[in-house]
């Protein structure tokens, strides 16, 4: 007689506690010793890196995953003169319920950002110098990746090693017939399925672009030199200061 | 009095030029004699290549350049097209679409827009449909190929570019409009029986590439000019059937023995094929032709 009604109480109470909405965090903090400790152990800071970790703080937020879960344990790293301007596009996107794929402080990917890209994670600061030996701008921590397998960046590799001289040349002459071959390659690599933005594919940044520019970030996948969708490189002042409340 | 007829002389006169230049620039005619010999001389023809010379046609256009220029342009395509991609080219001429050089020769720069071409798909087998007259590319060097990955056992993945510039790099950024790319034209390639854009691709980008659809294309080309045209239209005014008729050699078969009444039918039960299935709209146009 009891069994129904103890069987049907339990289902409610599941229910209910599915349904219960999690309270939303949009927190920045300073870098607590643990967390310096594991940047430096890990390799995402080193020395010689160009910011300093006093510089550097952790972002918590709460954002949905691919499966329209949400989650409330997002973490970046970030320079912390952006901390704000960025958690007012993390609680833009969370209103948007535009899905974000694993936020990562890259602790657990030992800093390689391409390890991390392959696994489709979203970071913000990684330490790290391209070929020219210039700190990319990642490594000021003024820098945003979103989603990098629906976002990837084309690269382009002129096959012969004066093609960089085109970029110049070419506004004054057509360049690119002394330079009949090149390639392109895709990062992440399993991004290839994304190149066609037409598609819009869950989880692909075009529609909330608007979010980032508002909060004065620029999206690299509007340039036409190097077309990079996941990236967004904070630089312009915010408008709005004031501290997104949690809701 | 003798006013009025020296303005409606003038205006004759004035017709005589422009309207026929106009007539003229956008004809179309079978392969000349020369133009065949020099074909199959520089091995832009073989007998291996999938449809005869005899079945192309040699269109003639009018176009601007993106100078504003206007220019006079030269193109291939399959027979059954002739008319049709005319008149593409016609209402790209009056929305002053600009065009990259349209041409059957080989042009110096990346800058081109062209039809038949007999060589393989990209990156895979078989013939692409630009080997039947069936495919245009059009600017190429503004609307960029980006494809054929190739990955290799260290894990890089490097595909292609074609053409391989610059230039073309920055075309793959599609949401920066600049003039010549084919996003403004694919309704007009659409009305032209090219139904299939290479920009809606999904492992591959061809935002050059507008083709007649494949399983279309294997039905149109053993059809006469006249009955091919007729049935390319149709596959434009019933989107949905064209997707469901496949290569069923039993399409040839009615065409090959019924080849006067076969159009009549097929106009008739075409659009069926889009709520009903292959095989039961061929019955009923055979049972339509064999008992008529």
């Amino acid at each position: 007689m009891n069994k129904p009604f103890i069987f049907l109480s339990i289902f409610f109470i599941s229910i209910n506690a599915q349904s219960l909405p999690l309270p939303a965090v949009f927190k920045s903090e300073m870098l607590t010793n643990q967390i310096r400790t594991e940047l430096i152990q890990s390799g995402v800071w080193k020395n010689g890196c160009p910011i300093n970790l006093d510089d550097l703080q952790v972002l918590t937020f709460s954002y949905y995953d691919f499966a329209g879960q949400p989650h409330t344990d997002g973490k970046i790293i970030l320079n912390k003169s952006i901390a704000t301007a960025t958690l007012h596009v993390f609680q833009a996107l969370y209103a948007k319920h535009f899905p974000i794929n694993s936020p990562s402080t890259l602790i657990s990917y030992q800093g390689s950002w391409r390890e991390a890209e392959n696994r489709n994670v979203t970071y913000g600061f990684v330490c790290y110098q391209n070929r020219n030996g210039n700190f990319i701008q990642d490594s000021y921590g003024t820098s945003l990746t979103i989603n990098p397998v629906q976002n990837p960046e084309i690269v382009f590799i002129p096959t012969s090693r004066y093609a960089a001289l085109c970029t110049v040349v070419n506004h004054f002459m057509n360049c690119d017939q002394f330079f009949p071959s090149a390639k392109v390659f895709v990062l992440p690599v399993n991004g290839i399925l994304s190149i066609n933005r037409s598609l819009h594919l869950k989880g692909m940044v075009e529609d909330v672009v608007t979010i980032f520019s508002n909060n004065g970030f620029t999206w690299q996948g509007d340039s036409l030199q190097r077309i990079n969708w996941k990236k967004f490189n904070y630089s312009q002042p915010s408008v709005n200061n004031a501290i997104p409340q949690a809701n | 009095m003798r006013y009025h007829k020296l303005i409606k002389v003038l205006g004759i006169a004035a017709c005589i030029t422009t309207c026929i230049a106009q007539a003229e620039d956008f004809s179309s005619q079978p392969l000349p004699a020369d133009l065949k010999n020099q074909i199959m001389k520089t091995g832009d023809w073989t007998s291996k290549c999938p449809v005869p010379l005899e079945r192309l046609s040699l269109l003639t256009v009018n176009y601007y350049d993106f100078k504003k220029e206007e220019k006079v342009g030269k193109i291939i395509v399959f027979d059954s097209l002739a008319n049709l991609t005319l008149e593409a080219f016609k209402k790209m001429y009056e929305m002053h679409y600009p065009l990259e050089n349209v041409t059957i020769d080989n042009p110096a720069t990346n800058e081109e827009t062209a039809g038949f071409v007999c060589r393989d798909i990209v990156g895979g087998d078989g013939f692409s449909q630009h080997a039947y007259g069936l495919a245009i590319d059009v600017n190429v060097s503004r609307n960029p190929y980006i494809g054929a990955f190739v990955v290799k056992e260290n894990g890089e993945v490097y595909g292609s570019l074609i053409p391989p510039s610059m230039t073309s790099y920055a075309y793959l950024n599609r949401k920066v409009v600049r003039p010549g790319m084919n996003e403004q034209i694919v309704d007009v390639m659409r009305q032209a029986g090219f139904t299939r854009w290479g920009g809606n691709w999904e492992d591959r980008v061809d935002y050059q590439h507008f083709e007649v659809p494949k399983n279309i294309g294997l039905n149109v080309i053993y059809l006469d000019k006249e009955t091919g045209e007729a049935f390319i239209k149709l596959t434009i005014l019933y989107p949905d059937s064209a997707k469901r008729m496949s290569n069923d050699s039993r399409w040839y078969y009615l065409y090959k023995l019924y080849p006067q009444k076969y159009l009549q039918a097929l106009t008739e039960f075409f659009p069926l094929l889009s709520t009903q299935d292959e095989n039961t709209v061929i019955h009923k146009i055979y049972e339509r032709l064999s008992n008529s």
